[in-house]
């Protein structure tokens, strides 16, 4: 395992986001306009389901960016190259494929965690929802769990394109939205649940 | 004598089930000295991009070793990817990013040390200063050419592996590319293993040639070695009169040939008879006004492979 080589695939992923607005857009923009457009949604349920199940709503959308953007930044980070046919240039450098996978799954998770942070500041200075009052111990299980998922989604999805060819790469960004709808289940989980199922779903997701 | 510094041994890949699926490279054997340019020649579908994959270890041989630097490449993959590198004009280097942000990227892929230095070395040497913050793909083709030599040499190799560089190239700049493959072959003492379709260039660049047909070796020898393998050579007669008799010689000699006009005869001959033709027509009175001798080309040893002619090159 050389740093050195993962701190390259950090690099690159950075130098792409940096000069692609529609990373920016889909990982930092859209990700936080869906946050504000469900917190208004919730001021709406609050007044007719009441505020916990509002507030589920909300909590929802903010830890369905976890999935969504490091699935995002694995699937589509690696298409980024195959569509500018560099590839074969970073697979035939001694990059092994755990450092490979390694750095994208830090990516993803600096990226995740940086639109996190911004949506629960957002949340907490228009909805006054904090959503450190789930507790910092399950916030944190909630986010590895989440992103250990979004990482196994996202190199099942790798694979599919690989096998397949770029006419499936829709299935980067499209096909993890088949788990959005379970996504409002995700605060009704309490730390005492959070944990047991945060260790099976780790176990399955490296048996993965 | 230069010591091996790849060598490839009875290399197999099929592709799909073993009874009726399809061979793309089939029990292939060379080797490549220090220092050398080795060409990959052969028709559309040959096998070479197949034999490159599996050089680079992006494709698993069905059979057959690769052996770098006297070690078995699958066993050793990343020492030996650490030592060789590749370039073609059919994989580019990250559109998006500018050409510094690409070399910092693949120069901590390859550990350099000090890569900032590294980059600025080459930068230096490929006349690349003013591009450094452009993004690859706002670059022109030789621009993106020698950005993609520059990558293939940041981690000072022994090897590259060259698919087609100069394709889709404008003649000048393929020009400028052999002169710096030339150049970058005398100042390192590189290896390199030369794919193109494009026969003069390879005459210019290569010391030895493989032709590849059907996944199979068909010819291995220097460019010049290849076209003497080819027995005949086309004489081209401009001259003044006396057709008639010219004609009547040239059939009671057997000859093949064919007029072009009045004044012009094409005669398929072998190299050793040329003089006594030329003789003999003076001979007959006949005034010879020009003399073109068109010698066989590696563009014509292409022509007979890919027209399934290959067993004319097979040595005796």
């Amino acid at each position: 395992m050389s740093f050195k080589r993962i701190k390259a695939i950090l690099m690159h992923e950075f130098f792409i986001t940096k000069h692609s607005y529609e990373v920016i857009n889909d990982i930092g923009i859209y990700p936080l306009w869906s946050i504000i457009v469900f917190g208004y949604l919730t001021i709406y349920l609050a007044g007719v389901t009441g505020s916990v199940i509002a507030h589920y709503v909300l909590v929802g959308m903010i830890l369905w960016q976890i999935i969504n953007i490091t699935q995002y930044s694995i699937a589509v980070g690696v298409l980024w190259d195959v569509w500018s046919r560099n590839l074969t240039n970073i697979f035939i450098s001694p990059i092994s494929y755990t450092e490979y996978l390694l750095s994208y799954t830090i990516s993803g998770a600096i990226k995740a965690f940086i639109v996190i942070v911004l949506g629960s500041f957002l949340s907490l200075l228009i909805f006054k929802f904090n959503i450190l009052s789930l507790g910092i111990v399950n916030l944190t299980l909630y986010f590895l769990n989440l992103a250990f998922f979004a990482f196994s989604f996202g190199i099942i999805i790798l694979g599919l394109v690989f096998r397949f060819g770029t006419k499936i790469q829709a299935f980067a960004w499209g096909l993890i939205t088949f788990f959005q709808p379970f996504g409002g289940n995700l605060p009704r989980l309490h730390f005492a649940k959070a944990a047991p199922y945060a260790c099976i779903s780790f176990s399955s997701n490296l048996c993965i | 004598m230069s010591m091996s510094v790849l060598s490839v041994s009875r290399l197999t890949k099929r592709f799909g089930p073993p009874t009726g699926g399809f061979t793309a490279v089939n029990e292939i054997s060379f080797e490549m000295k220090e220092g050398e340019v080795l060409g990959l020649l052969g028709p559309n579908g040959a096998g070479k991009t197949t034999t490159i994959q599996m050089l680079l270890g992006i494709t698993t041989p069905t059979e057959g070793t690769i052996t770098y630097f006297g070690r078995d490449f699958f066993r050793n993959k990343p020492d030996c990817l650490q030592r060789i590198n590749y370039t073609s004009a059919f994989n580019t280097l990250q559109g998006r990013t500018t050409v510094w942000e690409n070399l910092l990227v693949f120069s901590n892929l390859y550990q350099i040390s000090d890569p900032e230095k590294k980059i600025m070395e080459l930068i230096e040497y490929f006349e690349m200063s003013d591009l450094l913050h452009k993004r690859y793909w706002d670059l022109s083709a030789g621009q993106r050419t020698r950005t993609n030599f520059m990558k293939a040499l940041l981690n000072d190799p022994q090897i590259i592996l060259m698919d087609e560089p100069t394709a889709s190239l404008d003649p000048d700049i393929a020009d400028k590319t052999l002169t710096l493959i030339e150049q970058l072959r005398k100042d390192r003492k590189l290896s390199i293993l030369f794919t193109s379709h494009n026969m003069p260039e390879v005459t210019r660049i290569c010391d030895r040639v493989i032709f590849l047909d059907h996944g199979k070796i068909v010819a291995h020898d220097t460019p010049l070695g290849l076209t003497k393998r080819f027995q005949s050579a086309e004489l081209k007669l401009t001259f003044d009169e006396k057709k008639d008799a010219i004609e009547e010689y040239l059939k009671k000699e057997k000859q093949a040939f064919r007029f072009d006009g009045g004044h012009v005869v094409y005669i398929t001959t072998q190299e050793t008879d040329i003089p006594k033709l030329i003789f003999d027509l003076k001979g007959l009175g006949m005034w010879i006004t020009d003399i073109e001798v068109k010698k066989p080309t590696l563009e014509d040893v292409f022509l007979k492979i890919a027209r399934g002619k290959s067993h004319v090159f097979q040595k005796n």
